[in-house]
């Protein structure tokens, strides 16, 4: 035999044999579509460590969705109504834990699908075993843009807004208001000097200047001489990117020292914590992202208003709903249309379909867009503004219910 | 010295080699070899048997920081809380060698070795201090390395963001390098053990003064375990980066990672070779098959277990045993 003869023989041999080893596979996999009777979703939640309270803010939503979509019979994929099971795993809010989680349930249960852990570290841990084995995930709560940045094919981001976007909102309010100067307090930690970092970017686009950037060690509780230096600065806008309990001690701070801004943004300024300081909390401009008098013309799941009340009938006297509560509903109710619209369970499919979705998609916070690394593009936050007797949404300006109260009252004017 | 002084120390070393090498005998450590030898093949085939990686990964990564830890805690007697400063500065090197350098896979845990031996150098100061004081500093030595980390710009060592690395994506290559690792600590602790470096080590822990009146030079071999442990943490932290591909300050410098080194290595048994091996083998089986089944309990359940555990074996399971059974130290160690 020549040695043409002999490369073309074994060329064709080879290529019958993976035919024949493919087969059984994809017949498995189509039989395995035919007989199933349930769609299978994994995920971790923190159960303890710092991620705890907030991924189990997000658990409650998820569970709502869970009961809600079975109570129909499941999610309606290829012409059937498939039950949903959800594996849930502890994290430990543990970077290390979570590949072992979710390779546990890629293999041991057999998922179909996953959902993502909370946090972006956790989420990028979380992604890196997921497309090893080309399993699709939804992320709620992935605000880093990196996690999109690092050639990821199979996660999309479905509930959060993108830390990128989140400055646009305030800064643009403090534009139009007539406001000149940004200045930032965060603490030395990933988010918070991340958010500090875009609220700079989103001032300079939009020609307004920076005072001052001061940064602090967690645990620190004396903040006067940061403030001070924002208010030496002309501050008009001061956003506070750190935790509720340190913006409580700075209110306090720059009460005491008559310190005023005419604006503060924080993400905790609807806590109830902040809240609970009454009249030193109005004026605070704080981010949330949905209200009951926003209404998105949603076309999958329940609008804000709706959710809000099923959340209070499901939890009576548990927990408010918060941040995270609303984008784990969001990201579940977009997985869901993304589940229905899937020509299969397979993570190209998932992706291709969560890609089809992307500007037909309405849900409680906004419409669902993503670009092709499957970063969230279309939903914003809300800007709202404290008041006497409640709150006002103050930006974006397509939804707000008020116009923002510019400058806010000073401290002589509130006592 | 005078010549009486180091006749004196002469014959020190002389009786203490006899001593280590006539403790263990020769099957004993060629059981102990063959076990070894066993254990690493059977991790060097896991990729190929087994789907949960990342279990064996771990499984692996705590082995050989418990050993690690075992050279300074259960052999010279300091008690690192810090010595997760190791191990996130060893992450850190690694990372942004690979990510922001190019630099390729062995070269960047090399770096990660070295950022180790240069930091555990800086440190080395402290091991003028002794007990509580020395574990004090070297925790607080820790958050500061951590806060360092954290206010480097993001083009330096991704800021508070941390890093996440894509140019390798090859998990069986981290799983193959800490097998390495793992191998290469316990051959070392084993090598101490049987050598009269591992005796003159023990006579500093145990008294520092008395090990230095028969000629034993105290600080130059503090100073080679400490940088000895402190290389091996760098590079497990450095292979680790590349294993889970994202790092960020919180979890590189965890205080977790000391305390669960130190955890499993006094479980099994601080300054013996295979107490670290077997503290951290139960600990890493028992986590596993409780977290999956107690998702709510399970690290209370471990919290108990492991204080249940030290109650009734306050010198860990191999230490207690040859408390117990004195026959036994021939071939435990």
């Amino acid at each position: 035999m020549k040695r043409r003869q002999f490369l073309t023989l074994s060329g064709r041999a080879g290529l019958l044999a993976a035919a024949a080893n493919a087969a059984p596979a994809l017949l498995t996999r189509r039989a395995a579509a035919q007989t199933r009777s349930s769609i299978r979703i994994g995920m971790s939640i923190s159960s303890t460590g710092p991620f705890a309270h907030d991924a189990q803010s997000g658990s409650r939503a998820i569970k709502m969705w869970l009961d809600d979509a079975n109570r129909q019979g499941g999610l309606l994929h290829r012409g059937r109504r498939l039950p949903i099971e959800l594996l849930i795993r502890d994290d430990r809010s543990d970077k290390q834990l979570v590949p072992r989680v979710y390779e546990s349930l890629i293999n041991d249960d057999k998922i179909d699908l996953v959902l993502g852990p909370y946090g972006s570290t956790l989420t990028a841990a979380a992604a890196a075993v997921t497309e090893r084995y080309d399993v699709f995930m939804m992320g709620w709560a992935v605000a880093a843009d990196t996690v999109f940045q690092q050639g990821y094919r199979f996660i999309v981001n479905g509930g959060t807004t993108p830390i990128s976007r989140v400055p646009d909102v305030p800064v643009q309010v403090l534009k139009d208001v007539g406001g000149r100067v940004v200045s930032t307090i965060a603490v030395d930690e990933p988010y918070s000097e991340a958010l500090a970092g875009l609220i700079k970017i989103a001032a300079e686009k939009r020609g307004l200047r920076i005072g001052t950037m001061e940064k602090y060690q967690r645990g620190a509780r004396d903040f006067t001489i940061s403030l001070q230096k924002a208010a030496a600065a002309g501050t008009d806008l001061l956003c506070i990117t750190s935790y509720d309990s340190d913006m409580i001690a700075m209110l306090r701070q720059m009460k005491e020292n008559d310190i005023n801004f005419p604006a503060i943004f924080s993400g905790f300024s609807q806590n109830s914590s902040i809240l609970a300081l009454g009249a030193d909390a109005i004026g605070l401009w704080g981010q949330f992202n949905i209200d009951p008098r926003v209404h998105y013309p949603v076309t999958r799941g329940a609008d804000a208003a709706g959710f809000l009340k099923a959340y209070r009938a499901t939890y009576p006297g548990g927990p408010d709903p918060d941040i995270n509560t609303a984008v784990a509903y969001a990201g579940t109710t977009v997985l869901g249309a993304v589940i229905e619209q899937a020509a299969d369970l397979s993570a190209a499919a998932l992706k291709r379909a969560a890609l089809d979705l992307s500007g037909k998609l309405t849900v409680l916070s906004g419409t669902y867009a993503i670009d092709e690394t499957g970063q969230q593009t279309g939903f914003n936050i809300l800007v709202l503004q404290n008041t006497a007797d409640g709150r006002d949404v103050i930006a974006p300006a397509s939804v707000a219910t008020a116009k923002p109260r510019y400058p806010m009252p000073t401290w002589a004017e509130r006592a | 010295m005078t010549e009486l002084s180091q006749a004196t120390a002469q014959n020190t070393r002389k009786d203490a080699y006899q001593s280590a090498s006539s403790r263990l005998t020769r099957s004993s450590l060629l059981i102990w070899n063959a076990t070894l030898a066993v254990m690493f093949a059977v991790a060097a085939a896991i990729p190929w048997a087994s789907n949960g990686l990342s279990f064996w990964f771990y499984l692996l990564q705590w082995v050989t920081l418990a050993t690690a830890v075992n050279l300074v805690a259960g052999l010279v007697g300091y008690l690192p809380f810090g010595f997760v400063a190791f191990f996130g500065i060893g992450s850190y090197a690694a990372a942004v060698l690979t990510q922001f350098h190019g630099v390729l896979a062995g070269w960047s845990i090399c770096g990660a070795a070295m950022a180790g031996t240069v930091l555990a150098l800086l440190f080395a100061p402290t091991m003028r201090l002794s007990g509580v004081f020395f574990s004090i500093v070297s925790l607080s030595l820790s958050i500061v390395l951590k806060s360092l980390v954290s206010i480097l710009p993001e083009h330096v060592a991704g800021g508070s963001s941390g890093v996440t690395i894509t140019a390798i994506k090859d998990p069986s290559l981290a799983y193959y390098l800490m097998v390495a690792l793992c191998l290469v600590s316990l051959s070392i602790a084993t090598l101490i053990a049987v050598t009269p470096y591992g005796l003159r080590l023990k006579a500093i822990r145990d008294d520092a003064g008395a090990a230095a009146m028969i000629g034993i030079d105290v600080t130059r071999l503090r100073l080679s375990v400490w940088l000895l442990s402190a290389t091996i943490a760098s590079t497990c932290g450095g292979i680790e980066a590349l294993y889970s591909s994202v790092i960020d300050p919180s979890a590189s410098f965890n205080m977790l990672i000391s305390a669960k080194a130190i955890i499993y290595a006094a479980l099994g048994g601080l300054g013996t070779v295979m107490g670290p091996l077997l503290g951290a083998l139960l600990m890493s089986v028992v986590d596993e098959l409780i977290w999956a089944r107690f998702p709510v309990a399970n690290l209370f359940i471990l919290g108990a277990l492991i204080s249940l555990t030290v109650l009734a074996m306050p010198k860990g399971l191999i230490g207690s045993l040859l408390d117990r059974h004195p026959r036994f130290r021939r071939w435990l160690f």
